[in-house]
């Protein structure tokens, strides 16, 4: 299984990450974002950090990870399979599926099936493009996130 | 993952039909990208129809059909046909629908049946494809600039 650190460091601003190239095919991949720590000092600090996909024109999410909104160090890990029909999963508990629209629209960021508009935990699974990369949505006062997100592809 | 422009960037005025594309290697996933520039809309009568058609070279069907496109904007699409799972067509509805597709297409004649240019606008097919990819623009009303647009096709 090869494994990438598709980020690590501290983000303090909303951000689009430098695309990663696959160098293979890969059929199923492992996202964990692990946050070392969270300011709320003004009570008011959120980030929601998406794994996006594309094909050099086209980009979407495929992983929303539920929105950090508290302090403390958290781990969360997303798995996405491309074997499987379009579809999201939500991150209830049982998970809720649902099929996703066949024709992804993705021409306008955060619209339609554009980049951050996956609801927050929710993971998609389908096909994915020869490429992958994080976008961090960060709201709030002085909203400063320590973390790294790692990912394993096979 | 291979990639190939099925279509670089063109202006088409008129119904065409794209060259196919023959895979050279069997891939078990193909994700599409339809990017369209700009397409007419002056008269407010043009449609646009796109459609991805697969084949063996001797029968061709539809794989996947973009929504229609009779507004003049800028739009992308992107739909991903996946080749392990069971025939079936889903929607471009939020959420999609899936149905089980015919178990034997009838494609003889273009138009009907199962042949190209009958997936309903929005759809995409699964299940297994042939040994080539091409495509289909259909073009409708008073047309005197066109569409601007390119499909990018990746595979693996």
């Amino acid at each position: 299984m090869k494994q990438i650190v598709l980020f690590s460091g501290t983000l303090t601003v909303t951000v689009a990450g430098t695309a990663y190239e696959f160098t293979s095919d890969p059929e199923e991949l492992i996202a964990t974002l692990s946050i070392t720590s969270h300011d709320r000092t003004s009570a008011n600090e959120t980030i929601n950090i998406y794994i996006t996909s594309s094909d050099g024109v086209s980009t979407w999410d495929i992983v929303a990870f539920p929105q950090i909104a508290t302090t403390g160090a958290k781990i969360y890990t997303a798995r996405v399979n491309t074997r499987l029909l379009g579809q999201n999963v939500t991150t209830a508990t049982p998970g809720t599926a649902a099929v996703d629209p066949a024709c992804l629209k993705t021409d306008t960021a955060s619209a339609d099936e554009g980049i951050k508009t996956l609801t927050a935990g929710m993971v998609r699974h389908g096909p994915i493009g020869n490429r992958i990369a994080y976008v961090a949505a960060c709201a709030g006062t002085t909203p400063i996130t320590v973390c790294s997100i790692r990912i394993s592809m096979r | 993952m291979k990639q190939i422009a099925l279509q670089p960037a063109v202006t088409k005025l008129a119904t065409y039909s794209g060259t196919d594309y023959v895979f050279r290697f069997n891939p078990k996933e193909i994700v599409v990208t339809l990017d369209v520039a700009s397409c007419e809309q002056d008269d407010l009568d043009e449609t646009y129809d796109i459609y991805i058609t697969t084949g063996d070279g001797v029968s061709s069907w539809d794989i996947i059909h973009f929504p229609q496109l009779t507004t003049d904007a800028a739009y992308r699409y992107t739909a991903g046909v996946n080749c392990r799972l069971a025939l079936q067509n889903v929607t471009s509805a939020v959420p999609g629908v899936a149905a089980n597709d015919p178990a034997t297409f009838k494609t003889d004649t273009e138009g009907a049946g199962n042949a190209v240019l009958t997936l309903a606008s929005g759809y995409v097919r699964h299940g297994p494809i042939g040994n080539r990819i091409g495509y289909r623009l259909v073009v409708a009303g008073t047309v005197t600039v066109g569409i601007v647009y390119s499909i990018r096709v990746s595979m693996r």
